[in-house]
Formats: C-alpha cells, structure tokens, sequence
C-alpha cells in the first residue's frame, strides 16, 4: 500500500489482521462458552434418562402404594414416601411463618445499621451450615435437650432451621419488588407500618413469597443427612394407605434416607427397586420446583407495574 | 396468620404434652395461650371475656336434653345439636367477624391495637436466625466439650492420621487424613466446577438472548433441586460403572467419582453467584469499552472480569462450602475408607461422611461420640470462615 496517498474509504473498513484475530476469538469464545454452558444440560438429562429407564420395570401404582418387603429387598415405598410427606409438612407449618416474618423484618422494619448486617450475615451463615452439622445440632437441641427423642417432630425442626434461608431469601427478593412508592402512598393515607405490610406489601408479593415456601418444600423433601439420626429410621411397618398413618412424636421412614438404605445397606435388592425410588424422588422434588418456576414466570406476565 | 401460628404451636405443644410428662409445664401454656386469644377476641367484639362461659352452654344443654330424654340408637346424636350450633356460633363470632371500629369500651380499635403485638413477633423472627447460628455452635459444642477440653489431644487430633476410634485397647482420634479427603476431593471438584461455572454465568449474562438465557437459567435451577442422596446414587451405580470401564479401575468409588458428583452440585451455586456479580458491573462500563472499539470479548476479558473479580471470587468460596460440607454424595461415591489421599483414583473418606457414618452406632456421652461433635465444631468452623470470606468480599464490592 502507498502510503503517500490519504487512507481511502473502503480501506478504512477493510479488516485488517488485528481485527480478523479480533472477530476470531470473539467467535471462537463465544461458540466455547455456549458449548460449556449446554454441558450442563447433559447431567441433568443423563440421570432422570438413566433413572426411568432402569425404574420403568418397577414403576406402577403398587410400588407407591405398598410397603417394603422382605427386609427391604422387594415391596413399594409408602412407608417412606408418607413419611417425607409428614417431615416436609411438619416443618413447612414451622419456617414459614418465621422465615416469612424474619424476611418482612429485614426489609421493612430494619434500618441501616451494624445489627441489620449482622443479621443479614446469620442468614447467609446459616444457609452455610453443612446439613450434617445441622443433624448434630437436631440430635444436641432437640432430641437431646428438648427431650423430644427421636421423632417426626425433632426431624421437623431441625429441617425448619436448614430451610429457613431459602425462605427468607426469596421471601425477600419478593419483598423487595413491590415499588417504594406503593408504600409510600399507603403511609401517606394514614396508615400504620403493619397496615401498609398487611395490605398493600403482602398481597402483591405474595405469589414470589410462595414460590420460596414451594423452594422449601422441595429442598426439605430431599435432605437426608438431617433427619438421619434425629427422626427416620431404616424400617418401620405402618398401616397401607392410611395418610394418618404416622404420630408425629413417633419416628417415620423417609424416601431419601430409604434410597440410602436399599442402595448401600441392604444386599441383594430386586433390581430396579432403588432407581425406583430414585425416580420417585428426584420426580416429586422436579415437580415441586417445576411449579415454582411456572408460578413465577406467570407472575411476571401479570405484573402490573 | 396469627391464629394458624397459634394454632400450630398449640398442636405441636399438645403432642408433646401429651407423651412425655417431663412436658407437663408446656400443657398449661396451650391453654393460657387460648384463653388469651379468646379474651381478646371478645374484647375486640365489644363483650365481655365473661362470654366465654358460653362453650359450657352447648355442654350443659346436651347433659340436660341427655337426662331428661331416654335417648337411644342414632337419636343419640341429637344431643350433638347444640354442641354444633354452639361451636359454629362462636367460630363465627370469634374467628370469623371483624372487631367493632374504632374505639371501645376495652381499648383502641383491634386492628391497630394488636400492632405492637405483631410488630414485636416479627422482630423476634428477625433476629431468629443469629438466635439459630449461636444455637447450632452452642448445641453441638455442649455435647463434644468434655472431651474437647478434658482428653482430647489437640495436636493429635488435627495431624495424626490415624482414625481408630473403636479400637479396643488403643483408641486413637487423628482425623489428618480425614481432613485431607475433604480438602483434597473439595480441590478436585473445584477445578472442573469453577471452569464451567464460570463460563456458564459469562455466557448466561453476556451472549444469551433473554430466552435462551431463561431456559439455562431453569436448567441451572432443577440441577440444583436434585438432592444429594440422589447424587450419591448416581455415583454408587452410573460414574462407578464409567470409572470401572473407562480407566480400568478395579473400583469406581473413589475420590474422582466424588469430586465429580460434588462439581455437579457447587455449578449451579457458582452460576447463580457469579451471574449476579456480572450484572453488577453498570453498563456505563460495556458501553465505555466498546465505544473504544473493543469487542463483546475484549470487554469481557479487560473490563468484566477485573470489575467483578470479587464477586467472582465469592461464587468460587461458596461453592467450595458448598463442597466442604456435602454429605450423602461423598458418603456414597468416594469408597468411605480412610486414607491419605495419593491420586484421583484412590478412595478417601471425609469429614462429614464420618460423621454421618459412625454417629448412629455410638453411645452417647462416649469419647468416641464427643469426637464426633468435635468434627462437627471443625466443620461449623471451616464453612463459617469461608462463607465470612466471602460476605467480605462481596461487601468490599458494595463500598467501591
């Protein structure tokens, strides 16, 4: 190229090699990360294909409604699957109505200050804790302490304590997106703090509340670590197809410790049994979530502000 | 809300009440705790508390119409009529209308009187969860102290790797070796999960279009909600399978098949931590960068990734807690035997699935059991500091 002569348009919009080496890794990153990204679409996919596909044989309405046989090789899961039913329920009536009023507190009682931070910082700690430090602390403060034993209830609490991060961060998020100036008009009509929270916060936050109280369902309903030594035993006989099967001061089967029985304590299990399980679980938690998700993204279509 | 909570406790009290008379104290309280309740409501009605007394009515009329009648078969249940149309009567009044407004006779108008009631609950549930994290400490050191402090040699503790706590004659706690599989199968895991992570939530926030972006995000979500036994499951059969036939091993159950299990389970914490802390960044700085030319790499590369090196670095430590304090999948996946880890193939143990293991077939107050709990101090410890490093952190960002 002379350099004599003034740069001309269609030079000036040539690439030059820099911009080539530019656009190429651009590319080539961009093309990288999508690949990485959908990696992670491939576990999730592998094992509910894996599961099914070793459960099919197993699966029918017999198998969830009957219990274990055998020792545990053979027979359905009722017992287990009634049992997390009543852990999951148990503990939902405890931390949601703490963690619901814990997060209302947080943002809309609490100032900026130290105590708020410190506060905050418990939460984030306490969704920190590993689950099977929580089952120390179940077995140490309730079974233990409170004289509880080893029951539904001791189980129950000690997953309300676990859960109740995930109900206090997306109660929330909830909290946070009804727009200032709602409460502002509310407070400005004379209305008291409360009033404003019950009326006005509230009802417009409440389906991103329950999309957290649907999360903690779905969380509690797969824990094991917790409830093993302060509630679910390995086997215990109850009655076909009563839902009142259960006392809550007594001790139940649970699907996931159940999964962890027949698939590394009990020797020669009929195959199929444990995926099926597996399957049961896995489903059930999916589903949980999967209503989660469906209620917020309806949500947001019907948002109004 | 209010009477739902009230309600619950009162049946929780109940059961226990009703069990164990160690208990007996929390029977009165269900009962006071009623009265109160309905006191209030027939204040709040603008009658009496002496009102009350009418739930005895139905009962007295019922003994009456029993006594005067010789009934018998199903006209029995006759005698059930007033006792329902009493109970729906004051279900009614009590639980169902509103309080008078304004001003009465007992007080100021109900909905604003029960304030500081309510405002005070909710306080208290505010501040439940330091209550929570101080219990937890306080719970499990009280049951592991006495050993803690009387016994327990320290040093061995934490360097001798040699774990024989139901040796008969010699009983030796050192939990080196322990703490090594945690540390070793957490490092292992990190490196396949922060890479993905990582690029995940680089992606996720700046190449998706909004609705590729939902539907990664949703997939991010579910692999979340996959619980953990079930992720020791898949190791137990599908990765044991795979580690068998793809290296040759004579067991698949090692700390490979573990740390692989525990990336699945930290990616999705790392995404959702590392996403928010790229969204973060203002736009005024992509717009900056690539009015200068740069491109959507460039800007990532020399602009993103410095501006939000501290949130990225939290994901990774909440992550790695995350990994650290796994149970059930470690428990099932790495071959639960203790040793000094040498390669990705040998099979290690961890602190956790020691405790999970061994706590069900200790007696209580036994060394062996106080050990335990000590571990479990150890565990609280670890993850305490990782996760106030990473609060730092994330703080430090906020204050720039």
């Amino acid at each position: 190229m002379n350099t004599d002569t003034p740069v001309s348009p269609q030079d000036m919009f040539t690439e030059t090699p820099i911009d080539r080496r530019k656009r190429l890794t651009e590319s080539v990153m961009r093309v990288f990360l999508l690949i990485v990204t959908s990696v992670m679409i491939i576990p999730l996919l592998l094992i509910i294909g894996y599961l099914l596909y070793k459960a099919i044989p197993v699966l029918s309405f017999e198998f969830l409604f009957s219990n274990p046989r055998d020792n545990m090789r053979a027979g359905g899961i009722w017992a287990p699957f009634l049992g997390t039913i009543y852990l999951v329920v148990v503990s939902l009536l405890v931390s949601a109505p703490i963690g619901v009023f814990a997060a209302v507190y947080l943002n809309e009682y609490a100032r900026e200050s130290w105590f708020t931070r410190v506060t905050n910082l418990a939460v984030v700690n306490l969704a920190g804790v590993p689950s099977i430090v929580h089952a120390l602390f179940g077995v140490g403060a309730f079974v233990l302490f409170a004289g509880l034993g080893e029951s539904i209830l001791a189980a129950s609490l000690t997953l309300a304590i676990m859960t109740l991060p995930v109900i206090i961060a997306s109660t929330t998020e909830a909290l946070k997106a009804v727009p200032m100036s709602f409460r502002e008009a509310c407070w400005n009509l004379g209305a008291t703090r409360w009033q404003t929270i019950r009326r006005i916060v509230i009802p417009n936050s409440i389906s991103g509340i329950l999309t957290g109280v649907i999360l903690q369902v779905s969380r509690a309903a797969g824990e094991t670590a917790p409830i093993m030594f302060t509630g679910a035993v390995f086997y215990k006989a109850i009655a076909e197809g009563n839902l009142f099967a259960y006392n809550i001061i007594e001790q139940c089967m649970a699907l996931s410790l159940h999964l962890f029985t027949i698939s590394t304590q009990v020797p020669d299990v009929t195959e199929g049994t444990p995926h099926g399980t597996a399957i049961v679980l896995v489903g059930s938690v999916l589903l949980v979530n999967a209503t989660a998700i469906v209620l917020r993204v309806y949500l947001r279509t019907r948002k109004k502000w | 809300m209010m009477h739902f909570f009230i309600a619950a406790i009162y049946a929780i009290a109940y059961a226990a009440y009703a069990t164990s008379s160690y208990l007996l104290f929390i029977g009165l309280l269900p009962i006071w705790m009623q009265l109160a309740v309905t006191t209030k409501r027939w204040h709040d009605r603008d009658k009496s508390a002496w009102w009350t007394l009418i739930y005895f009515i139905p009962i007295i009329a019922g003994i009456g119409i029993l006594s005067v009648w010789e009934l018998s078969g199903w006209r029995t249940l006759i005698y059930l009529i007033p006792i329902i149309a009493g109970g729906i009567g004051t279900i009614v009044e009590l639980g169902i209308l509103k309080g008078t407004r304004g001003d009465n006779r007992f007080g100021t108008d109900a909905e604003t009187s029960s304030e500081p009631v309510i405002e005070t609950s909710i306080r208290l549930c505010g501040i439940s969860s330091i209550v929570f994290v101080f219990g937890i400490f306080f719970f499990v050191f009280r049951e592991g102290a006495g050993f803690l402090f009387n016994g327990l040699d320290i040093g061995q503790f934490l360097t001798s790797p040699e774990w024989y706590p139901t040796s008969l004659n010699n009983k030796r706690y050192g939990t080196f070796a322990l703490i090594l599989g945690t540390f070793s199968v957490t490092a292992l895991a990190m490196c396949m999960a922060v890479p993905f992570g990582l690029g995940a939530a680089i992606f996720v926030s700046e190449f998706c279009s909004p609705k590729l972006r939902e539907t990664f995000k949703i997939v991010i979500e579910l692999l979340a909600a996959i619980p953990s036994v079930v992720w020791g499951f898949i190791g137990l059969t599908l990765m044991n399978q795979l580690i068998i036939q793809v290296f040759n091993a004579p067991i698949g159950l090692t700390m490979l098949n573990g740390s692989i299990m525990l990336a699945l389970m930290s990616v999705p914490i790392i995404v959702s931590i590392a996403e928010d802390a790229l969204k973060a960044v203002p736009d005024s700085y992509r717009e900056a960068a690539e009015a200068l030319g740069a491109t959507r790499w460039q800007v990532i590369y020399r602009v993103l990734l410095p501006a939000a090196k501290n949130g990225l670095l939290a994901a990774v430590l909440l992550g790695a807690a995350r990994s650290i304090g796994e149970t059930m999948a470690v428990l099932m996946a790495t071959g639960h035997s203790v040793n000094i880890p040498s390669g990705p193939l040998s099979w290690i143990r961890t602190l956790t699935a020691t405790i999970a293991a061994e706590l069900g077939e200790v007696a209580r107050g036994d060394q062996h059991y106080q050990v335990l709990f000590i571990i479990g101090i150890l565990l609280f410890t670890i993850t305490f500091v990782v996760n106030l490093i990473a609060d730092l952190v994330i703080k430090g960002i906020r204050q720039q």
